[in-house]
């Protein structure tokens, strides 16, 4: 840490006098994890993924990957032949080449798969300036509900979702034949029968900042997501309606965030996961990464039990804790795996999500209740992940996140061109001087539980 | 870097903590730089004017000078905003009634009376559907006289809001006109005014004998398009008692109580976009204390209009968007509105009447954090209270009632 970097005018001051104080815990190296990575075709391309990661039955992995101002695509990875595919460009396939118009820029929220076999996903904007174009004829013109059937090969956009607004949230009730989403910027709760193809808008869950990730659906169909200061609302299919529900997640107050988004004002979860039977749900709380059990079933609006805490081991109890991020699922073993934002030393916080320039895994068994450090991630050639984005567990166990790996200096992209997707990362001088010369790509990351270490 | 280096680095730092703070930003650019703030629809979590049943689309200021709202939703409510207090205290449902659009009137002996219709926002799978079919079986739109005198002497002490309650001290004066829906609803010396949906008819309801006179459609065969008729989503009463609304074309009418005649204006049309003439219908109108109607049309324009000359002038489109759904004036003279269409972004403007230029005034965004924080995407309504305070209502499954303070 320079003296340079130590005094930029961006009020990590505070945070940083505290590390100063308390200074890294000892000159040994951080516990590590080493997981195997897979780079994405064009991998030069691809900036971003959020949310979408999904192993299908036949064990086949679908990672939505992001392209700020261009077409978004779907990577296709089989195990079985070690091979990585394309699916195309999103802005093409949904007709939107040439129009001039803000692209298919991501594919952002949780790819499903139907009881058909078939994977759905949804298209999503990129740079969102500021809410002053919404809704000009060369803005957005909304997100696309989209299907891929592996049978055939073949995309298929089932049309415009809401006009204006990108998919940010997705998910699916299968046995219904429903894609639910939420909304960015509306925040509009939409459902999607596939039967019929038609869209239906619930209106309006939440503010612009605070809306989820992520929604789940309980055995009974019903979807829940937050509405405000961590409380849950229920979308129940037989009633066609929206409770918003006073029950909450278990929250510490955070007080002034010095370090993370400023502008988030909420308490959501950030990830959920449900159990076999649906019976149960596992948030991931956004402020403290604390896991929640919910139970829908006890009493009017279902229990709440808070399991433990997921942020690594270093900022347990403590108040600087980086946001929580998606890259949270269940596995078959019925162990929850995350990787959560973390810091190898004492370097600065990233000014977007916290934590510093490092991820790390986590794990909770279910069973048992015993959680575990597993240490900071690193790939091939003691590389480091960092952001972590997205997970999801296949039927033999292996976990796959998606996260960016630092590079050697001179490949792959830039950090300090990261985009700031929702232009509300504002001291973009200060990323440039932290980040400066560093570089990433966008990778797969494969877990096989028991066998990393 | 040892233990003492750190020590005294942090200790700088502490120092100059104040400095690094008021450097850091904490809201977003986009975020309203007015003097703007909102107000939830009661008492959170629990004593609000539920989802779904919350979109502000009417404000009037009573005359014991609280702000008086109505909403539309699966139920209608009213709710109270006395500025003493300063926060929304929702006072019950309608039974039975699903909208509230600017049909709140104010009556100098203090009572509030309510025009309700069928909610006319749909979801986008009722849209297409014939607007009719809505209205088949349908008894009409419902005329209430509140009394906020004898609610407030009726509440207990320390009662909790309670939207779940049907209105107290409200009377129903029944239908205004059979089948049809109340969309504007103004107060004149001892009547109502109001205009009706689909049929446009314009009627008078005489508040000494409780009788209801319908004088007729304003307009003629509907367009089946947007508008779906060329129905006033406003009326006025000018200096003289005479009120004010327009018809096809946008052609001004007014109906003169001391003969109880209505007149067509043929020739005085509000602006709008060459060709979009018979789409235009009044949004929005609103008394100046020199006389002059101020309005704001369907196409986005704002116009002036003087009742004595009878001479409309166009005073420009402040908004690259379609609708103005709020129009007030401010204790300084200076017009406030806000704009905007279905679907898109609200906007306020400015209309500063001594310079004839207009201002943009941002959009409604209230960023309190980590406290709270809102943009509304739709508002429908707009009011100056005595004080020379702005409220705003925001439509929408979850709404918030703005509060805007115009003077810097």
């Amino acid at each position: 840490m320079n003296a340079h970097s130590f005094l930029r005018p961006t009020g990590l001051g505070l945070l940083l006098a505290g590390l100063a104080l308390g200074g890294p815990a000892s000159g040994a190296a951080p516990k590590a994890v080493r997981l195997e990575s897979r780079t994405f075709p064009n991998p030069m391309v691809w900036d971003s993924n959020y949310t979408a990661c999904l192993v299908a039955s036949d064990g086949r992995v679908y990672v939505g990957l992001n392209y700020h101002g261009g077409g978004a695509s779907v990577a296709v990875y089989d195990p079985r032949t070690d091979t990585m595919r394309l699916l195309g460009d999103m802005n093409r396939i949904t007709g939107q080449t040439n129009l001039a118009i803000e692209p298919q820029a991501k594919v952002h929220s949780q790819i499903s798969e139907g009881a058909d076999g078939k994977i759905y996903f949804g298209t999503h904007l990129s740079a969102f300036y500021g809410f002053a174009t919404f809704p000009s004829p060369d803005a957005y013109p909304g997100g696309h509900w989209m299907v891929y059937d592996p049978k055939t090969d073949v995309v298929t956009d089932l049309g415009i979702a809401l006009k204006g607004n990108g998919l940010l949230t997705m998910t699916m009730d299968p046995k219904r034949g429903r894609l639910y989403a939420v909304t960015y910027p509306q925040a509009h709760f939409l459902y999607f029968d596939l039967a019929t193809g038609k869209t239906t808008d619930m209106g309006q869950v939440q503010n612009w900042d605070a809306i989820g990730r992520t929604l789940a659906v309980d055995d009974l169909g019903r979807v829940y997501g937050c509405w405000g200061q961590g409380r849950l609302y229920r979308y129940d299919p037989e009633k066609d309606a929206i409770e918003n529900l006073q029950i909450r997640l278990p929250q510490r107050e955070v007080g002034v965030p010095i370090h993370r988004a400023y502008w988030e004002t909420e308490q959501t979860f950030t990830a959920s996961a449900v159990s076999p039977d649906r019976r149960k749900i596992y948030f991931l709380e956004t402020g403290s990464s604390y896991l929640v059990e919910y139970d829908p079933h006890k009493g009017p609006e279902g229990e709440m039990k808070l399991l433990d805490q997921l942020a690594a081991d270093r900022y347990l109890g403590k108040r600087d804790v980086p946001y929580a991020m998606i890259s949270f699922c269940r596995g078959p073993d019925n162990v929850i795996y995350y990787a959560n934002n973390s810091a190898a030393g004492a370097e600065d916080v990233t000014p977007y999500w916290g934590g510093g320039m490092a991820a790390g895994l986590v794990t909770y068994d279910l069973e048992t209740g015993r959680r575990e450090d597993k240490g900071l991630i690193q790939v091939e050639g003691g590389l480091t992940a960092v952001h972590p984005n997205a997970a999801s567990a296949a039927p033999d166990g292996t976990i796959y996140f998606v996260a960016h790996v630092l590079e050697p200096e001179g490949k792959g992209r830039s950090v300090s061109g990261l985009p700031a997707d929702l232009v509300l990362e504002k001291d973009t001088d200060s990323k440039k001087q932290m980040h400066d010369g560093r570089t990433y790509t966008l990778r797969l990351l494969i877990y096989h539980p028991g066998k990393n270490r | 870097m040892n233990t003492n280096a750190r020590i005294s680095l942090a200790i700088v730092l502490l120092a100059l903590a104040p400095t690094l703070l008021a450097a850091q930003e904490t809201t977003m650019y986009s975020a309203n730089p007015l003097r703007l703030d909102l107000r939830v629809l009661g008492h959170p979590p629990l004593d609000v004017i539920p989802p779904d049943e919350s979109a502000i689309t009417s404000l009037v200021i009573g005359a014991d000078g609280s702000l008086y709202g109505g909403t539309s939703g699966k139920r209608a409510h009213l709710f109270v905003l006395d500025p003493k207090w300063g926060h929304v205290f929702p006072l019950g449902h309608l039974p039975g009634q699903e909208s509230i659009f600017h049909a709140l009137a104010a009556a100098p002996d203090g009572a509030i009376y309510i025009g309700t219709s069928l909610l006319n926002q749909g979801r986008i799978d009722e849209q297409g559907k014939d607007v009719l079919q809505r209205y088949k079986g349908y008894s009409g739109g419902h005329v209430y006289r509140f009394e906020p005198a004898k609610e407030l002497q009726s509440r207990k002490r320390m009662q909790t809001p309670d939207p779940s309650r049907p209105l107290p001290s409200a009377t129903d004066l029944g239908v205004a006109v059979p089948g049809e829906s109340i969309v504007s609803l103004i107060y004149g010396d001892g009547a109502l005014y109001g205009v009706t949906f689909p049929g446009g008819h314009f009627f008078v309801t005489d508040l000494k004998t409780w009788k209801t006179v319908d004088k007729g459609p304003v307009c003629g065969a509907p367009l089946n398009e947007q508008p779906f008729r060329s129905i006033p989503r406003a009326l006025v009463l000018d200096a003289k008692g005479r009120v004010w609304g327009t018809g096809d074309y946008g052609a001004l009418f007014d109906y003169s109580p001391g003969t109880a005649t209505l007149t067509h204006h043929r020739d005085r049309r509000i602006p709008s976009e060459m060709g979009r003439e018979y789409k235009a219908i009044v949004d929005a109108l609103v008394l100046n204390r020199d006389g002059m109607i101020y309005g704001g049309t369907s196409d986005g324009f704002i116009f002036r209009f003087d009742p004595e000359t009878m001479t409309i002038q166009n005073l420009g489109k402040p908004i690259w968007q379609q609708r103005i759904r709020g129009l007030a004036f401010s204790q300084d003279g200076d017009l406030w509105g806000v704009g905007g269409e279905p679907g898109g972004s609200a906007r306020v403007f400015i209309y500063r009447t001594r310079t004839g230029s207009f201002e943009s005034g941002g959009m409604l965004h209230v960023n309190r954090t980590p406290y709270y924080a809102w943009l509304a995407y739709e508002a429908e309504s707009m009011v100056a209270g005595p004080d020379g305070t702005l409220f705003i209502g925001e439509t929408g499954r979850l709404a918030h009632l703005y509060v805007l303070y115009p003077w810097k």
